[in-house]
């Protein structure tokens, strides 16, 4: 049996190659459906002359529902039960709101700037802020900030404590540390305004949220430049929420080490996602079909699409044809059971950080300076 | 309390064991093109190009067919990982044909762009 790990920061990506039996399974998996969480993204570049850009987003769960840019100094909803449910002093008020934090980051990445004593290049102040709502019902609320990219104050809920991540941080965790209340207000925030707001909107966007979408399965074969290679890619799209488990079987016989990692889950553009996993043979053997399995929480039981040799060969390097038949149920269970399934699983996107925002007094933060 | 002496070698000591970390490190973005359905010529499709994993988020990014700059590209807000690396999504309506090539021109940092293919076979 082997084992390869994949995949970059996601982890457990593995692929197995029992024997006679080729498995190769993919699992995407996305934002957990049944935990819940709402962040609140601040990103501010600057150079040596100041401030150079600054944008603001919304976030629920993998959803953006409000930005804000620099240029229009407004914020504005993303989605649009987001704009049907709330009126237009919301909009109002979170506008000046975020027009105070603009501020608050142009005031402050002057003192980082100073403080780091970078003459040259742009630097990125970002501010991740929010509430996660775990399956069990426990709350978590997230307030970090990052500088160049890397981790600068972790706010350290347990303690109601700001940690430096930097040595520039420093300075900013002494002053913030002896402020108890400061501290103890945002916890506030973070566990109890954030929390109820998060529920607020998954009710707005519960269609979104809620909804379903079963995958549509395709195979796509072709054969490599130099025809020495035979390409099975199966895609799996349209599904939601976004994890999925994609395996593809071959009964029989050796597949071979599939010779590229396996992909990201991908996403479309109209909210759902997309995976693809793709087999490379050398040689065809006789002896059962080549299949994709994929699982899906909209599928009622797991979708089987079986890759037909025979349609294919002759075929050259343009795309043939997904050949798609659903397997009955028992013949299904018979190819698992002996399949064996070696699983990995991929995570799409780790939890959501979060980030607080006071929809309707963020002064408090924004009076603390780095 | 301090001495003087401890803090001065206190901020020596930080000041060394960040060298190195100071520099303001960037990170390319990994790009994929790609269509919301399976390809078929002559079908009305939707191609999709995916930057994710850079740093810092100053990027500019275009989708082209044979060369020409495709009509009615959207853009999804640009949105930050766990991680504080950037990802963003732009997309366009399209018909695939034969001989017909899409690519996704990203140009981050303002350096060369890189032209990615949509391979209609992935």
């Amino acid at each position: 049996m082997v084992f390869a790990a994949l995949g970059g920061r996601r982890p457990g990506c593995y692929h197995a190659i029992l024997g006679s039996l080729a498995v190769l399974t993919l699992c995407g998996r996305g934002v957990v459906p049944v935990s819940h969480s709402l962040t609140y993204m601040y990103t501010a570049t600057y150079d040596h002359t100041g401030l150079l850009d600054f944008m603001a987003e919304g976030q629920v769960d993998d959803v953006l529902i409000d930005g804000y840019n620099r240029e229009t100094q407004r914020k504005v909803p993303r989605q649009r039960w987001m704009e049907e449910a709330l009126e237009p002093e919301y909009w109002e008020r979170g506008s000046q709101s975020r027009r105070k934090k603009e501020l608050w980051f142009q005031q402050n990445v002057e003192i980082l700037r100073r403080r780091t004593n970078e003459s040259r290049g742009i630097h990125t102040l970002q501010w991740s802020h929010g509430c996660e709502l775990t399956e069990d019902g426990i709350v978590h609320g997230i307030s970090n900030f990052a500088y160049d990219g890397r981790d600068f104050l972790v706010f350290d809920k347990s303690n109601l404590r700001w940690i430096a991540a930097s040595p520039y941080a420093e300075v900013t965790r002494h002053k913030w540390n002896a402020d108890g209340e400061q501290n103890q207000a945002l916890q506030g925030y973070l566990e109890g305004e954030c929390l109820k707001w998060l529920k607020t909107f998954l009710n707005f966007g519960k269609t979104v949220f809620k909804r379903q979408a079963a995958p549509q399965v395709n195979i796509t074969n072709w054969n490599s430049d130099d025809g020495a290679t035979l390409v099975l890619s199966c895609l799996a799209t349209g599904f939601y929420p976004p994890t999925l488990r994609m395996t593809w079987l071959h009964n029989e016989s050796d597949i071979g080490q599939p010779q590229r990692p396996p992909r990201d889950i991908l996403p479309n553009s109209d909210g759902t996602y997309q995976l693809r996993a793709t087999l490379h043979l050398t040689a065809l053997e006789d002896g059962g079909p080549y299949s994709c399995r994929v699982e899906h929480e909209a599928l009622e039981e797991p979708q089987i699409v079986v890759w037909d040799p025979q349609t294919a060969r002759g075929r050259d390097t343009r795309p043939g044809i997904a050949v798609g038949v659903m397997f009955s149920t028992l013949i299904l269970l018979a190819l698992v059971a002996a399949a064996a399934t070696a699983i990995l699983i991929i995570k799409r996107r780790g939890g959501n950080t979060g980030s607080l925002e006071i929809l309707t007094d963020e002064d408090s933060t924004a009076s603390m300076v780095l | 309390m301090f001495s003087a002496k401890m803090q001065v070698s206190l901020v020596f000591g930080v000041f060394i064991c960040t060298i190195g970390s100071l520099q303001a490190e960037t990170k390319a973005p990994q790009v994929d093109v790609y269509t919301r359905y399976p390809v078929e010529n002559g079908k009305e499709n939707v191609v999709i190009c995916y930057a994710r994993r850079f740093h810092p988020h100053i990027i500019s990014m275009s989708l082209k067919e044979d060369g020409k700059v495709m009509s009615g590209v959207q853009e999804l807000d640009l949105s930050f990982d766990p991680d504080w690396t950037f990802r963003k999504v732009i997309y366009a309506n399209f018909i695939p044909g034969d001989g017909k090539l899409c690519t996704c021109d990203v140009n981050h940092l303002g350096q060369e762009p890189i032209s990615y293919k949509l391979d209609p076979l992935m």
